[in-house]
């Protein structure tokens, strides 16, 4: 009697535990991970396409490559002149003081003309659930007036946290399209997923 | 009957909803306000608690029930408030999105909240299962059953702990940054498991101190 009792209440505990994982496991399961990458680069045949990142491990660059290599435009690195240290908390620590005083560091370089160009990617790793203090900069320093600019992240949990609104902020007339975040270390096994955001944009 | 379901679904919800990275933003908003009406139903339901506050002896064990009542209802309004406050999708509009205190205070209220529910849970363990043995004729002064259940107990604290060290749970109390990769992809299953051992844990500690502080006064 026992036996079965402590049986049937553990029974009982598994399966509201796995009740309670089904619905979001089929929204997981629903999103397209195995589609093979199509040949995107007649997404915005016609558009000259700017992409402005800044990274500091890699996983913003790689996402900005990613995007070049399927709908082609130029690479712009937003590099901060005094480069942040190498080892990674002293640069959260540093990150959390510019973060909170909204500082901008100064950027190395310009790009040249940016009123030229049709659409303007913009990508950041989020620090401190906000964009990074270079792309503060960077987007205190052009006009963007009725630019299409499609922001990116790469993050460790915190998605993209309102970048669009950062940038709509800056620049209340440009058109922000929906943006895309992807998780540090994911942007490899995310290809499908960046080539279904591409097209979705309808650039 | 109808107060039981309520307590078990919103434990869930709690389970799931402390899941940000699995769930992402939408759901995670969505569910956490979800998760607020059913408190607030649980707070109306058990209204007669708080009337009864003031009266009647107070004794060590209500002293500490009391405590950990009003410091959850605390953390819940302190999560509730800065939760909307950094919203991004339900409250975008009202978003203090870019305040560092406003997400630390969220995080902290969230931890501190989610073991102080395991407390609460712990505290009221004989009057939320002492029905459901009774119907399942269950005989909890049988040696079998005090065995099993001591040993059930005993093997949710060790992993519990265990659960507590790997999920960094501490860092997140004390509002360490924690810095974690994505390499492997989060799974909600994994994360649950460890979380309802980690509540278990502070639910049975707190259940043993309590008999034991009864067997103490007896």
């Amino acid at each position: 009697m026992n036996r079965r009792s402590f049986i049937t209440t553990a029974a009982a505990g598994f399966a509201t535990i796995l009740l309670g994982g089904c619905g979001f496991l089929s929204q997981d399961k629903a999103q397209p991970k195995s589609v093979a990458p199509q040949t995107t680069n007649n997404i915005a045949k016609d558009k000259k396409i700017l992409i402005a990142y800044f990274s500091f491990e890699g996983n913003t660059k790689a996402f900005a490559e990613s995007i070049q290599k399927q709908v082609g435009g130029n690479l712009f690195f937003i590099e901060p002149q005094d480069a942040y240290p190498k080892d990674r908390n002293k640069t959260i620590d540093k990150a959390k003081g510019e973060v909170e005083s909204k500082y901008k560091p100064q950027l190395v370089n310009k790009v040249a003309d940016i009123r030229s160009y049709d659409v303007i990617f913009i990508g950041t790793p989020i620090w401190w659930y906000t964009v990074s203090p270079p792309v503060r900069t960077f987007l205190s320093e052009y006009d963007l007036a009725d630019k299409t600019v499609v922001p990116f992240s790469t993050h460790k949990g915190s998605g993209l946290s309102g970048i669009d609104k950062t940038i709509k902020e800056v620049h209340p007339t440009a058109k922000v399209l929906e943006g895309f975040a992807i998780g540090d270390g994911q942007v490899n096994s995310k290809q499908a997923d960046i080539s279904n955001w591409l097209q979705k944009l309808k650039l | 009957m109808i107060k039981k379901t309520l307590n078990l679904v919103m434990v869930l919800c709690i389970l799931v909803v402390m899941d940000y990275r699995f769930i992402t933003n939408t759901i995670h908003e969505m569910l956490g306000l979800f998760t607020l009406l059913l408190f607030i139903i649980h707070n109306t339901l058990n209204r007669r608690w708080y009337m009864a506050i003031s009266k009647g002896k107070m004794d060590l064990l209500r002293i500490l029930k009391t405590f950990t009542n009003l410091l959850l209802l605390l953390m819940m309004v302190l999560v509730a408030v800065t939760g909307v406050l950094i919203s991004q999708t339900i409250f975008a509009s009202l978003s203090l999105s870019d305040n560092i205190l406003v997400h630390e205070l969220h995080i902290l209220s969230a931890y501190s909240g989610f073991i102080l529910i395991a407390i609460h849970l712990g505290f009221h363990w004989n009057e939320l299962f002492g029905k459901l043995y009774r119907l399942l004729k269950i005989n909890r002064t049988s040696s079998s059953f005090i065995l099993l259940s001591r040993l059930a107990s005993l093997f949710i604290i060790g992993y519990g702990i265990y659960a507590s060290f790997t999920r960094q749970i501490g860092s997140k109390l004390l509002l360490q940054h924690v810095v974690t990769g994505w390499a492997a992809t989060p799974s909600l299953i994994g994360f649950i498991v460890d979380y309802a051992a980690i509540m278990g844990c502070y639910v049975a500690i707190t259940y043993y101190l309590t008999q034991l502080v009864q067997k103490i006064r007896s």
